[in-house]
C-alpha cells in the first residue's frame, strides 16, 4: 500500500503541484515525490491520462516552452478554475483526513 | 433547445470534426511529450548511478509500455463520439467475422426481408406515390370530377377552356386524352400506335423540349381540323423511321388524314399516364381524327382529361379554394349526363386515379405478403439473437467482470445489429431492382395484346422506405440483446455456464409463430396456383394452338357493305397463310365476357313470363367457329357458310342455357325469340369456361356472324386455329392482310394463352407471389427450427452422454429430441390451420373453380411444412445420438 495514491487523489496533487508555477509532465512527478518526501511514487502511467483530462475538464492548460536546457516541452498551468478546484478539494480533502484520522485515533475498549 | 446549447452542440460537433483533423498532430505531441519524459528519467537514472542502458530501461519501464500510455492519454483527452462509434463498428465487424454461420444466415434473413417489402413499396411507390418524371413534376396537379369513388370523371375540352380562361392557380394547363388507338401509316408500313391528343400547352406545361423540330404552337389550338401536324416518340421515330432527321416534314397518315411531322420527342419522354407509353401526339383540335365515336370538343362528348402546372406561389390547397369559386362556370360546361358535383384537384402521382383503384386489392395481397415475411425474418432474427446471445453469456459475463462497461458492451452489441441490418438492407435493396422489375412485368401486356410498361425506380422514397425499415428491424433486434447485457450478473453466469430454460421456451413459441404464418402462405400460394391453373385448363379450349386479332374497318370509316367484303376477303386471306388451319370472325372477345346481353323469351309464351327474365350473353361467330376453338357440339350442327342473309335465321345456345330454358339439352329444332326476332335453335354446345365469373357458365346464346343478326358487321376479331406455335406465323398473317388493304386497322394480334393468361394476371401474379413468399417463409422456419434443435441438443449433451453410458439406443435418444422439437409445430400447425381457414373468404375473388377452403390444398400444405419440420428437427437430434460420452463429459 506504501507509495499508492487513493483513488481520485492524483488530480488534486497534480493541480497542487501546480500553484506555485506552470511546470512540465516529469516536473509534477519529481515535484510531487520530493514534496512528499520520497513517499509518493507518481506512476506515468496514469500522470499524462489526468492531465490531459484536466485539460479537457478546463482546469489546466498546456503550451509548448523550451526548458532551461533549451529542450522543448509542454508545460501546464493552473486555470481560474483550476484554482478554485483546487482549493474545494483541499477544503474537503481536509476534512476527510481529519474524520479517518480521529477513526483511526481511536483505542478499542 | 436553448441557444446555449446549441453553441454547446455546435462546439462540440466542431471539435468532433477537428478531432479527426488534429489526430496526427496530437499524436506527435504525446510522442514528444513522452520522449521529453524519458529522457529526464533516464537523466535522473543516470545521475542516481545507472549506467546509460539500465537508466532508459528503468525509465521506460515506469511507464508501463508505450502503447497503452498513448492509448490511454488519447482517451482521455480527445472528444470521442465519432471515434468510438468507427472502433465499435470495427469490433463488431471482427466478432461477425469469427461467427460466419451467424452472420450469414442474420445477413440472408434480413435480405429477403427487405427485398419483398423493397419490392412491393417500389410498386406502390409506382402505383401511388411517384410523381412523374418531369422537370418539376411535384408542381403538376389533375383536375377532375369526383362524384363517383371508383372512377375520376374527364371533365371534357369546354370545361378545360372555361379553366384556362379563368384559374389563376395554374401557370399552364393542358387537357389531354392519353389513350387514344392511332393507326399510323407511313413509309407503306401501318399500325396502331398508343397516341395523346393534346392541347398546345402539354409540353411547355411538362417541361419537355422536343429533341428534333418543334412542338405545338398556341395557333394550333384555336381551329378544329385545321392542322393536321404531328408529334412522334424516339421509340416511333427509330423503328419507323430509321432515326432519319429528314422525318420532319414527311407526311404520315393518321386514322385515315394526312399529318405532317413536325417534331420528335426525347428519349425520355413516355406521356403522362404511367403504363401507357405514348408514341405519337396530335393536337387536341384534332380530336375528331382521334376520337370517332361523338364529337369530342363538345362538352357532350367527354374524353379529354385535365392536367395543370401549380404557378408559381400557388398550393394544392390554394388551387381548391379557388376552384371551388370557380365550381359553377367549369360545371356548366362539363356533361350533363355526368352530373358532376365536385371538381378534384390532386398532385399528379402514380397511376391514374381509375388505375389506382385496379391496383388496391393487389396492393393489398402483396402488402400483407410482406408483413408476413416480414414477421417470419424477425422471429428467425431474434431466434439467431437468443441463440447467440446465449453462446456469448460467458464472453460477456467475462468482460463485464473485467471492467468493462455495461453501456459500451451494450452498444458494441448494437453495433454488432447495426452491420448485419445495413449490409442485409444493401443485398435486399439490390434483390429487389430485379424482383421489382420481375414483378411489372406481370403487366407487361393486357388482355388486347397492347404493351404495358410501368417504371419501378429505386428513388429517394424507396430509399428511405428501406432506411427506415432496416432502422427499426435493427433497433427492434439489435436493442433486446444489447438490453439483456445490462442484466448479466457476471458471477451467475460464469458459474451456471447454460443458458436458462426460459430462453429455449420464448425460441419455440416463434417457431410455432412462424410455422403458422408459412403454412397460411402455402395454403393461399396452392389456393391461387391451383385456381390459375383451373382457370387455363378448364373449357375444352385448344389454347395452346389458338391465336385471335381484330380487324377494324369502322375505325377508317368503311361502310358495312364494304366493310363485309374487306372482311370476307381478309379471312380468306388469313386461311391461305402457310400453318393456319382455319379462321373465323367473332363479333366480341373470344376470352372476356360477352359485352352484351339480349332479352329472350319462347314462342307462344305469355309477355310477363319472360319480362322478369334475365337477358342471355350472345356473341356473333362465323361457320365451324367451335371446330376452330376446339369446343364439342353437343347435339345437332354449327353455323356453315350456307348460313346467310337470305336464308332462315339460326342460333346456337350452350348446355347452361338449354337447361335453363328447357332443362334438356335436347332442343335442336326448336325456336327461340331473342331480341324480338325469332331463331330457329341448330346446335347446342358444351359449357366452357374463358371468362372471369367461372364458377358457372353463364347462359349463352350465338348467332351467325354473317346473318347481321342484329346489326351489320363492320369490325371483327377473327379467331385463327394453327399448326404450332401461334405467334409465329402473326408476321406472315399481318403481311398478307396488308396485302388486302393496307388502310384497314389490325390490331389485338395475341396468341389466346398470352390472352388467358393477361385476363388473370392478379390471380398469377398473386399465386405466383404467394409461392415464393411461401417457400421463403418455410424456409426462414427451417431455420429456425433447426437453430432450436441444436441448441437444446447442446444443451443437454451431457444428459444424452448418460443416457448412451446407460445403455440407451441411438434412436431413442434421437426420438426424445424429434419429439420434443415438433411441439411448437404441431401448435404451429393448428395455428396456421385455423388461420388459413379464416382468412381464406378474403381469396375468393380470385378462386375460380376451386373453394377457399380446399381440402387437397390444404393437406398439401400441412404434408409440406411437416416433411420440412421433420427434416429440420431430425438433422440435429440424431447428431446428439452420434455423441461420444466421454468426449461430452470432458467438454464442461
Amino acid at each position: 500500500m506504501a507509495g499508492e495514491l487513493i483513488q481520485g487523489t492524483l488530480d488534486m496533487l497534480v493541480l497542487k503541484s501546480l500553484q506555485v508555477e506552470p511546470m512540465h509532465g516529469w516536473g509534477i512527478t519529481e515535484r510531487i515525490e520530493q514534496w512528499s518526501g520520497g513517499v509518493l511514487q507518481i506512476n506515468q502511467g496514469s500522470l499524462y491520462p489526468a492531465l490531459h483530462r484536466l485539460t479537457r475538464d478546463g482546469l489546466i492548460t498546456s503550451s509548448w516552452r523550451v526548458t532551461e536546457n533549451s529542450r522543448r516541452a509542454r508545460y501546464y498551468a493552473l486555470t481560474a478554475a483550476g484554482r478554485r478546484a483546487l482549493s474545494n478539494e483541499q477544503t474537503s480533502w481536509e476534512r476527510l483526513s481529519e474524520a479517518v484520522n480521529l477513526i483511526m485515533r481511536m483505542t478499542p475498549g | 433547445m436553448s441557444l446555449k446549447g446549441w453553441l454547446r452542440a455546435a462546439r462540440s460537433t466542431g471539435r468532433l470534426a477537428t478531432g479527426f483533423i488534429d489526430r496526427q498532430r496530437q499524436d506527435a505531441e504525446l510522442d514528444e511529450e513522452l520522449d521529453f519524459h524519458i529522457a529526464q528519467a533516464t537523466e535522473r537514472n543516470a545521475r542516481r548511478g545507472m549506467s546509460p542502458d539500465e537508466a532508459r530501461r528503468a525509465a521506460l519501464a515506469t511507464l508501463g509500455g508505450r502503447t497503452h500510455w498513448i492509448e490511454q492519454t488519447r482517451d482521455e483527452q480527445r472528444s470521442r463520439p465519432l471515434e468510438d462509434f468507427a472502433r465499435d463498428v470495427r469490433y463488431g465487424a471482427s466478432t461477425l467475422r469469427r461467427s460466419p454461420g451467424f452472420a450469414v444466415s442474420a445477413v440472408l434473413t434480413i435480405a429477403l426481408a427487405i427485398a419483398a417489402t423493397a419490392t412491393v413499396f417500389s410498386f406502390v411507390n409506382t402505383v401511388y406515390l411517384r410523381p412523374l418524371s418531369v422537370p418539376e413534376g411535384h408542381r403538376l396537379v389533375r383536375v377532375y370530377g369526383a362524384d363517383r369513388p371508383e372512377l375520376d370523371v374527364q371533365l371534357g375540352f369546354p370545361a378545360y377552356q372555361a379553366l384556362r380562361a379563368r384559374a389563376r392557380s395554374f401557370d399552364l394547363i393542358a387537357a389531354h386524352y392519353s389513350t387514344a388507338p392511332l393507326y399510323l401509316t407511313s413509309r407503306n408500313e401501318a399500325s396502331e400506335v398508343l397516341g395523346a391528343v393534346v392541347s398546345a400547352d402539354y409540353f411547355p406545361m411538362l417541361g419537355v423540349r422536343p429533341l428534333l423540330g418543334r412542338f405545338f404552337g398556341r395557333d394550333e389550338d384555336a381551329v378544329p381540323d385545321r392542322d393536321a401536324v404531328a408529334v412522334i416518340s424516339y421509340g416511333l421515330w427509330q423503328s419507323r423511321f430509321g432515326g432519319d432527321q429528314g422525318v420532319i416534314g414527311e407526311r404520315v397518315t393518321i386514322n385515315t388524314r394526312e399529318f405532317t411531322v413536325i417534331g420528335v420527342a426525347p428519349q425520355w419522354f413516355e406521356g403522362v399516364t404511367s403504363g401507357w407509353i405514348n408514341e405519337l401526339w396530335i393536337p387536341a383540335m384534332m380530336l375528331h381524327a382521334g376520337y370517332r365515336w361523338c364529337d369530342a370538343l363538345q362538352r357532350t362528348c367527354p374524353i379529354t382529361s385535365v392536367m395543370a402546372r401549380l404557378a408559381p406561389g400557388a398550393s394544392l390547397g390554394s388551387a381548391r379554394a379557388e376552384l371551388s369559386g370557380l365550381r359553377q362556370t367549369v360545371l356548366d360546361a362539363t356533361d350533363p349526363a355526368d352530373s358532376i358535383h365536385t371538381i378534384a384537384v390532386t398532385a399528379a402521382i402514380g397511376v391514374p386515379m381509375s388505375q389506382q383503384r385496379d391496383y388496391a386489392r393487389l396492393s393489398t395481397l402483396l402488402a400483407a405478403i410482406a408483413v408476413v415475411l416480414m414477421a417470419v425474418a424477425c422471429a428467425n432474427l431474434s431466434g439467431l439473437l437468443l441463440a447467440r446471445g446465449f453462446a456469448r453469456h460467458r464472453e460477456l459475463a467475462l468482460r463485464c467482470s473485467l471492467g468493462a462497461s455495461r453501456w459500451r458492451l451494450a452498444r458494441q452489441l448494437l453495433a454488432e445489429s447495426g452491420i448485419i441490418g445495413v449490409l442485409g438492407s444493401a443485398i435486399g435493396v439490390v434483390i429487389s431492382f430485379w424482383t421489382s422489375r420481375a414483378l411489372v412485368d406481370f403487366f407487361a401486356a393486357d388482355n388486347e395484346g397492347y404493351i404495358h410498361r410501368l417504371v419501378v425506380s429505386l428513388d429517394w422514397r424507396v430509399t428511405a422506405f428501406c432506411a427506415a425499415i432496416t432502422i427499426v428491424t435493427v433497433l427492434l433486434f439489435g436493442l433486446m440483446p444489447a438490453m439483456r447485457v445490462a442484466r448479466v450478473d457476471p458471477a451467475e453466469a460464469l458459474k451456471s455456464g447454460s443458458g436458462s430454460p426460459a430462453r429455449s421456451r420464448v425460441r419455440s413459441v416463434l417457431v410455432a409463430g412462424q410455422m403458422m404464418l408459412s403454412l397460411s402462405l402455402l395454403v393461399a400460394a396452392g389456393l391461387l396456383t391451383r385456381s390459375f391453373a383451373r382457370v387455363m385448363a378448364s373449357g375444352s379450349l385448344d389454347s395452346p394452338h389458338l391465336a385471335q386479332l381484330r380487324l377494324r374497318p369502322r375505325l377508317v370509316g368503311y361502310t358495312p357493305d364494304r366493310a363485309k367484303e374487306y372482311l370476307a376477303r381478309a379471312i380468306e386471306s388469313i386461311r391461305r397463310v402457310p400453318g393456319v388451319v382455319d379462321a373465323v370472325p367473332v363479333r366480341g372477345s373470344i376470352v372476356r365476357q360477352a359485352t352484351e346481353t339480349v332479352p329472350v323469351s319462347l314462342p307462344g309464351e305469355p309477355a310477363g313470363n319472360s319480362r322478369n327474365r334475365p337477358g342471355v350473353d350472345y356473341f356473333d361467330i362465323g361457320p365451324r367457329y367451335f371446330a376452330t376453338l376446339g369446343v364439342s357440339v353437343l347435339a345437332g350442327r354449327e353455323f356453315s357458310t350456307r348460313d346467310t342473309p337470305e336464308s332462315p335465321p339460326v342460333a346456337m345456345v350452350n348446355e347452361a342455357m338449354a337447361q335453363r330454358l328447357w332443362s334438356s339439352i335436347n332442343v335442336v329444332g326448336r325456336t327461340i325469340t331473342l331480341g324480338g326476332k325469332p331463331f330457329q335453335i341448330v346446335g347446342v354446345v358444351g359449357n366452357y369456361r374463358t371468362h372471369r365469373s367461372c364458377e358457372s357458365p353463364p347462359a349463352t346464346a350465338y348467332v351467325a356472324f354473317w346473318q347481321n343478326s342484329f346489326e351489320p358487321q363492320i369490325d371483327a376479331r377473327v379467331a385463327i386455329r394453327v399448326q404450332g406455335d401461334p405467334a409465329k406465323l402473326f408476321t406472315p398473317i399481318r403481311r398478307a392482310l396488308e396485302a388486302v388493304d393496307v388502310a384497314v386497322p389490325v390490331t389485338e394480334m395475341i396468341t389466346m394463352d398470352a390472352q388467358r393468361r393477361s385476363t388473370y394476371t392478379e390471380v398469377r401474379l398473386g399465386g405466383a407471389v404467394l409461392s415464393v413468399g411461401a417457400a421463403l417463409a418455410l424456409f426462414l422456419s427451417a431455420v429456425g427450427l433447426y437453430g432450436v434443435v441444436s441448441f437444446v441438443v447442446a444443451r443437454r449433451a451431457k444428459e444424452v452422454g448418460i443416457r448412451l453410458a446407460v445403455g440407451a439406443r441411438p434412436v431413442e435418444v434421437v426420438g426424445l429430441f424429434v419429439r420434443q422439437g415438433l411441439r411448437p409445430i404441431w401448435v404451429g400447425a393448428a395455428l396456421g390451420l385455423a388461420s388459413s381457414i379464416a382468412l381464406a373468404p378474403l381469396l375468393a375473388r380470385w378462386l375460380f373453380g376451386i373453394a377457399p377452403v380446399d381440402v387437397p390444398t390444404i393437406a398439401g400444405a400441412l404434408v409440406t411444412v411437416i416433411v420440412v419440420a421433420v427434416i429440420a428437427t431430425v438433422v440435429p437430434a440424431s447428431r446428439a445420438a452420434r455423441a461420444d460420452p466421454a468426449i461430452v463429459f470432458r467438454t464442461d
